[in-house]
């Protein structure tokens, strides 16, 4: 373990890495401060201009982003009431009420603080545990990895709360797009059109870039100026609560002071994280209710309370290291921003599965360490540049739409200099923009997408090595089985249960 | 329905009765694992269809639904938005005429033009025109603009010069082979 810990540090701990991972951070917080843009619209812009870096700088580059955008999500939530991210809807509950009463500034510390603890604390339990993961990941064969896949895709209605025949139906088409190309273990091309840029399938970047950004850039064309609102300049962010300390001296005291509420929601976070698709959208409000509930004081919730804020922080920057579990071990990302990762990863020749957490298992911990540098990073970044926040909330859409737009289209080609990439990302913006606005869950698609291939693939092998009682036959396959038909079966028979008795 | 969710399972089932059709070709094997999901999309399409208008769940029948409320607030789109963002989406006024329409049209029209202009002659050119569309639909200030212009200079450079995309040659050729032609 030690060995491959010290070969994942030589892989992290270079001068170059470590440069990309503070540009990582400083675009991350740009992108999560700026509402409307976020994590996998910010990280699928850069992953075409990474082509031209060192593998381990551009990934390095790629999760610091995801831990910056996390951390930037809640400066527009604090400031101006509109979170940056999903993942920081619960940050607006108790983190604008700070602002309305003078203290975003501290406010913004709390923030970055929760974060970065969230990030790094999550990231070295991860690597801690990770000879038993390894031990877990070990019982996954060919049909497990197949059911493994279908729950990933069974679960999204469920986490994603949106609606459940449109949820299946995109997981669904995505399936089957994935199904364009060569047919796993076979020779045969499928619905190419002859075409030679479709033999190895649909580029999974250019669609991502046409999915989240294309799409979102569409969404947002229609506001005019920040989408906050506001004028320009800048915001007065008020003293600090505690402005005779020093600001290392307020840190300390803000931790010394909730430690449980750091541990608790960053658990949840990574906890949360290990679920497909789930994400910090969902664990920020699960471990805000969580705090909340167990609060001896439940009222003063909403109305400014700091340790409101730091559940919602500390959970979603927890949730980075957790939804990276899935993704290392199985390719199965446990958020949007994840799937994009898992593009940048095979772009750059990582290609998820249980062998980085085998043979491959530096891999995992230069990933992991990666992201506790971020995290450490962004302590120092983010305190540093508090004041300087306000000002990343105000950036016009009419300026951001079309530069996103040319940054997608010119980057999906070049990517592999396929003009068929090009048209996949203009026409996946356009039909993502419709599913957006009438509900079909976004991620269900890509999921679909990433996931249709590791389906096909392991269940055509698990049905060369016996019957189709090969799924329930190991007791970890019969209980992905419960789980999966469980998701399908149980919301539809709630539904119908409730209305039966009503 | 709004028309735009009926253009969306018009493009989904067109794609995927075409992919379920094309599979027959395939031998067994392959053709599978399109022929389960097509089959499966088909029928959810039916499932989502048969929703809007049959009284399934407990919900529809106070119409507090997502599908209801989405189809309420598409509706409302001039002071309420889908997306929850609290601004009220501007509207494009069509030259010549007195038709407003949603700006999003505009930007999918542009990006439609875009990717087909680039595909025949490379990105270069059509990502200035498109630039100078967006800029002429949405008014923005001539000092903007520049900069707009100047960053995205700057773009295709990076992408021309360093990661030596070829961004002047597209379907037709090179632009200096078409300007030759055209000469």
């Amino acid at each position: 373990m030690i060995e491959n810990i010290l070969k994942g540090l030589d892989l992290i701990l270079t001068p170059e890495v470590m440069v990309f991972i503070v540009i990582g951070i400083a675009l991350g917080i740009l992108v999560g401060a700026t509402p409307g843009i976020g994590p996998p619209v910010g990280i699928a812009l850069i992953l075409p201009l990474t082509i031209a870096f060192e593998s381990w700088s551009a990934l390095a580059m790629l999760f610091a982003l995801y831990v910056g955008a996390m951390y930037g999500g809640a400066v527009s939530a604090i400031i101006i009431n509109v979170p940056g991210t999903p993942g920081a809807i619960a940050s607006t509950f108790d983190g604008y009420p700070l602002s309305r009463q003078g203290k975003a500034r501290s406010a913004l510390e709390i923030s970055v603080l929760a974060s970065a603890f969230g990030t790094v604390l999550a990231a070295l339990i991860l690597i801690a545990i990770a000879p038993i993961l390894v031990e877990i990941i070990l019982m996954v064969g060919t049909p497990e990895y197949a059911l493994v896949a279908v729950f990933g895709l069974a679960i999204i209605p469920i986490v994603s709360q949106q609606s459940m025949a449109k949820s299946i139906l995109a997981g669904s088409f995505g399936v089957l797009l994935s199904t364009v190309g060569m047919a796993p273990m076979s020779t045969t091309p499928r619905f190419t059109f002859g075409l030679l840029g479709l033999t190895e399938g649909l580029t999974i970047v250019a669609v991502l870039l046409g999915v989240f950004a294309v799409s979102e850039m569409i969404k947002l064309s229609a506001y005019e100026g920040s989408i906050g609102g506001g004028d320009d300049g800048e915001t007065d962010l008020g003293e600090s609560i505690d402005s005779q300390s020093s600001l290392v001296g307020r840190v300390v005291k803000i931790f010394v002071k909730n430690p449980a509420t750091f541990v608790k929601s960053m658990v949840i976070g990574l906890v949360i994280g290990f679920i497909p698709a789930a994400g910090g959208s969902v664990s920020n409000i699960v471990a805000y209710a969580t705090e909340k509930q167990l609060s001896d004081d439940p009222d003063s919730f909403g109305t400014g309370n700091i340790r409101g804020l730091i559940s919602s922080e500390s959970a979603n920057s927890g949730t980075i290291a957790g939804s990276l579990v899935p993704l290392l071990a199985f390719g199965i990302p446990g958020s949007a921003t994840a799937a994009i990762i898992l593009g940048g990863m095979i772009m750059h020749g990582i290609r998820p599965g249980p062998g980085l957490f085998t043979d491959n298992i530096h891999i995992t911990y230069a990933t992991y360490i990666a992201v506790i540098a971020a995290g450490i990073l962004l302590l120092v970044i983010g305190l540093l540049t508090v004041t300087k926040m306000s000002c990343l909330t105000k950036v016009s859409m009419d300026i951001f739409v079309p530069i996103v737009i040319i940054l997608c289209i010119v980057g999906s080609f070049a990517l592999d200099l396929n003009y068929l990439d090009v048209i996949s990302a203009g026409a996946f913006g356009l039909l993502s923009y419709l599913m957006m606005k009438y509900d079909y869950s976004l991620v269900a698609l890509v999921m679909g997408l990433i996931l249709g291939p590791v389906i096909e693939s392991n269940g055509y092998r698990s049905f060369q090595l016996g019957d189709v009682s090969i799924f329930w036959e190991s007791t970890l396959s019969l209980v992905l089985l419960v789980l999966t038909i469980l998701a399908l079966v149980g919301p539809p028979a709630k539904i119908l249960y409730t209305r039966i008795t009503s | 329905m709004h028309w735009e969710e009926k253009l969306l399972l018009g493009i989904i089932c067109t794609v995927t009765g075409w992919m379920v059709y094309t599979s027959s070709e395939f031998s067994s094997t392959v053709a599978t694992m399109p022929r389960v999901a097509g089959i499966t999309v088909l029928a959810l399409v039916g499932a989502v269809v048969l929703q809007q208008y049959v009284d399934i769940t407990p919900a529809d029948a106070d119409g507090s639904s997502v599908t209801d409320r989405i189809d309420r607030m598409v509706d409302e789109e001039e002071t309420d938005d889908p997306f929850g963002i609290a601004q009220t989406p501007r509207k494009y006024a069509v030259p010549f005429t007195d038709v407003l329409i949603s700006y999003r049209y505009v930007v999918a029209l542009l990006v439609v033009l875009y990717v087909a202009l680039g595909y025949y002659i490379g990105l270069a050119i059509p990502t200035l025109v498109f630039l100078g569309l967006y800029i002429k639909v949405t008014k923005v200030e001539p000092k903007m603009a520049a900069g707009m212009f100047g960053l995205t200079l700057i773009i295709l450079y990076v992408f021309s010069q360093w990661l030596e995309t070829p961004i002047f040659e597209g379907e037709l050729g090179t632009i200096v082979a078409l300007a030759t032609v055209i000469s």
